[in-house]
């Protein structure tokens, strides 16, 4: 669980309206952000739920390095104030999510990073990230042979040859 | 025991043992696997979010897909035992049954357990082939197997059944349950089992479904007939009704008692099933004492009929909320006086006081038996992006020019005084009204992109203009020069004009000096685009005295890749239109690339019409008179790429 502590006012300094958020990162980084740029998190908006609106910071501890942390912070604040239907708890879950186009190019990293982020962006519960970093997973394995796929991503073969060739086992029969 | 019985046994133990030891370690390594797997970086994701990844693969595969490549992204569930368990684990997954198995969809139908499941089965048919063959061969499907999975229709949430009429009455629709609780998004259609055929229309057997559907919230008929009074569309979010027949047309009371009870309708979708209008012309506008039914949530609409049809209807509708029209009418006589009277209507609903902007983009095309305009609020959309309002005509009947005329009816009908960007194809020639009376209301244009024959039309009607703004006796007191405020598009930012008829040398000569009295008068073209267009070297040289910018592309139009076009959006070039006649050979000769790719002339082709009387033109360009010549991509350009898919 990420451990919450009240920031006093003259530690962190203030811009905008909107209130400021204090996140550390796991290296223990201190990066400032509004309010209104993580709202799209759902795990910031039920945190912040519970802070009074004064004028204190609210720092949160995040177990994931600040470099990404940065990239998540990065498409929150491109997507500052957009409507996105996958991160409406009200809509119906969209039957195919969409495919956009800032997403492809912010998400054009290494395995690993992808990876990360999208492992932060579900502890943030950021469903249109996780959505775009998964879709961009898929990308890599679509179309690819199981072996190939184990290859691209660094997963052994740990069926028994019994179980891989056994017709029970197959998905379909 | 004999010695040699004895070592026999002894040879079999160490075997055993071997074997035993064998197992050991075969199991040891693949559960050195297993452990090293956990720590792969994948593994570290959390289940839903794997299974998410797995969901993308999964619905990326399109209707017509093969078998396997539908079944492809089952390879998932191959690679380790943590991807096959969670494979299994997420019901969601399997929610998209496979019917070209019994198996198949029963094992589907288990992994699946209670989560909602969607039954999508389109039987295709092919009229080069038997069609009970091609029917087979296209789309594979269990009998059994679509049985088994009506028999789930307790949680089925969608469902989609396109079958060809050949096939639709074997006793189908009577192993549907009576009930679809969860059923939400309902598509039924059938079609001839030769496309090329009229549709046949079926009728919807009156106890489908009889016990409900309480969820319904998107139903899709096309090629069935329809009770206006169904309990069904109570509740519905989107209506589309493709082809009713005659007698199924509603009449206008029981359209709007329909359309009524459908309170949070935010989709319809009407192509040839609304009420038929048997009033005079007169009678179709808008009178106060119509009945009019307000759609509050109503976001998209789509009406597609015979014109006088169109007004009928839409005189009826009050869409406050609409953000998409598409209205499609079919004209009958030979003057398109029947394309008229839904025009009143048209400007109403397509533009509003909700929207946010303006319309601010146009396209338009004409030719001889149709006219396609649509707009956008947007200055310069994406190809991708849909129209605001679109308005459609056909008329196989029509006289000459008929097209033409009532282009000029829909413009006048629509507020365009902010449009920004046009593109203008194909108008009919020799129509200098368009420009000289419509064009001068766009006050605002910045870009406009000609194609076709439209571009004469706009140079005459540019040297009209220009002469007539020169002529002028007022003069702008700041520049000592004629009062431009009458000139065509003042604000004109760029001119882009794609496969121009230009090949005679008084067309050309005539947008030499278009641009060139429009410069004199102090108003310069920031930027020309002159592609696939029959335009000399010389010509383009003489341009480049008073345009800033110059490209000029000269590949023909199937060579063109979308992104030179984007502006407007793909250009519309149904395969019906009179296309200029490019013969096998370039019409000045052949086109050569330099080291970089571009295109250039060869000396001796690049002035057919001797209008290089002047060759220290020619010599100034080599001097360095800047222009940007273009190349032209590989793509082709394919049918999807048209906007007339309907036609």
């Amino acid at each position: 669980m990420p451990t919450i502590v009240s920031v006093d006012d003259s530690t962190v300094p203030g811009e905008g309206s909107s209130r400021l958020l204090l996140l550390v990162s796991s290296d223990n980084k201190h990066i400032v952000v509004e309010e209104d740029i993580m709202s799209r998190s759902r795990f910031i908006s039920k945190q912040v739920e519970g802070f009074e609106a004064t004028s204190q910071r609210h720092a949160i501890l995040l177990p994931f390095s600040s470099f990404v942390l940065n990239k998540v912070i990065e498409y929150c604040s491109h997507y500052r104030g957009y409507y996105l239907l996958e991160d409406d708890p009200d809509a119906a879950p969209p039957g195919r999510s969409p495919v956009r186009e800032w997403d492809q190019e912010f998400l054009d990293v290494d395995r690993n990073m992808l990876l990360r982020i999208i492992k932060a962006a579900h502890y943030l519960e950021i469903k249109s990230l996780v959505g775009s970093c998964a879709r961009a997973i898929a990308d890599m394995i679509r179309g690819k042979t199981t072996e190939e796929m184990r290859e691209i991503l660094g997963v052994e073969n740990d069926f028994t040859p019994e179980e891989e060739h056994s017709p029970s086992s197959k998905c379909t029969g | 025991m004999s010695l040699s019985t004895e070592v026999a046994v002894a040879v079999d133990e160490v075997r055993s043992q071997i074997d035993d030891d064998l197992r050991h370690l075969e199991n040891s390594v693949l559960s050195l696997k297993a452990r090293r797997n956990a720590l792969a970086p994948i593994a570290r994701l959390p289940p839903e979010a794997l299974a998410m990844v797995f969901a993308f693969i999964a619905e990326d595969c399109s209707w017509y897909a093969t078998q396997a490549e539908r079944l492809a992204w089952m390879k998932v569930a191959h690679v380790s035992h943590h991807w096959r368990e969670i494979a299994l684990s997420h019901a969601r997954l399997w929610t998209r049954i496979e019917f070209s198995s019994f198996l198949s969809a029963s094992v589907m139908l288990t992994r699946a357990r209670a989560a909602p499941i969607t039954i999508d089965v389109q039987l295709l048919a092919d009229p080069y082939v038997r069609p009970c063959m091609s029917i087979r061969l296209t789309c594979p499907v269990n009998e059994e197997a679509l049985i088994l999975g009506l028999q789930h229709m307790w949680h089925v949430s969608q469902l989609r059944l396109s079958v060809p009429r050949l096939f639709l009455f074997d006793n189908l629709f009577d192993k549907f349950p009576s009930s679809a609780p969860s059923l939400q998004a309902l598509s039924l259609s059938t079609e001839a089992w030769d496309p090329t055929y009229p549709p046949e229309i079926a009728a919807l057997p009156n106890d489908l479904f009889a016990k409900g559907i309480p969820n319904l919230q998107h139903l899709s008929l096309t090629n069935f007939d329809f009770s206006w009074n169904s309990p069904w569309l109570k509740g519905l979010r989107s209506l589309r009704l493709v082809n009713l027949s005659i007698p199924a047309r509603p009449s206008m009371t029981t359209f709007l008692d329909a359309l009524e009870s459908m309170d949070r309708i935010e989709e319809l979708f009407f192509h040839q099933s609304t009420p038929i209008s048997n009033l005079p012309d007169a009678e179709l506008q808008v009178s106060e004492s119509d009945r009019v039914v307000t759609l509050q949530h109503l976001r998209a609409f789509d009406l597609s009929t015979l014109g006088v049809d169109c007004a009928y209807v839409t005189r009826h509708l009050s869409l406050p909320q609409v953000r998409s029209v598409r209205i499609d009418c079919y004209s009958v006589r030979p003057d398109g006086s029947d394309f008229l009277p839904i025009l009143p209507s048209f400007r109403r609903l397509a533009h509003g006081t909700h929207d946010a902007s303006p319309l601010q983009s146009m396209t338009a095309v004409s030719a001889d038996s149709f006219l396609y305009v649509s707009t956008w609020l947007e200055p310069d959309p994406s190809e991708s992006q849909p129209p605001r309002a679109v308005l459609a005509a056909s008329g196989s009947l029509w006289r000459p020019g008929t097209d033409y005329k009532l282009t000029m009816a829909a413009f006048a009908s629509l507020p365009l005084t902010d449009v920004r960007s046009v593109s203008v194809q194909n108008m009919a020639p020799a129509h200098l009204d368009l420009w000289l009376v419509e064009g001068a209301r766009w006050r605002k244009l910045e870009r406009l992109r000609l194609i076709g024959e439209s571009a004469q039309d706009f140079t005459q009607a540019s040297l009209v203009n220009g002469a007539q703004v020169s002529d002028s006796e007022v003069v702008d007191p700041q520049t000592g020069l004629p009062d431009t405020s009458a000139l065509l598009f003042p604000e004109l930012q760029s001119l882009t004009l794609v496969s121009a008829s230009l090949w005679h040398g008084c067309e050309t000569e005539e947008l030499v000096d278009a641009l060139r009295e429009r410069n004199d008068l102090g108003v310069v073209l920031p930027e020309l685009a002159i592609i696939h267009s029959a335009v000399s070297r010389l010509t383009v040289n003489r341009l480049s005295s008073f345009v800033l910018d110059i490209t000029w592309q000269g590949r023909r139009p199937e060579e063109l890749i979308g992104d030179e076009l984007a502006e407007f959006g793909m250009p519309l070039w149904p395969t019906m239109f009179p296309m200029p006649a490019f013969a096998d050979e370039p019409v000045f000769g052949d086109f050569e690339s330099d080291e970089d790719g571009n295109d250039s002339l060869t000396e001796e082709e690049s002035d057919p019409y001797g209008d290089d009387e002047d060759e220290e033109d020619s010599d100034d360009s080599e001097a360095g008179i800047g222009i940007g010549i273009g190349i032209g991509g590989t793509g082709a350009f394919s049918d999807e790429d048209y906007l007339f898919h309907g036609y």
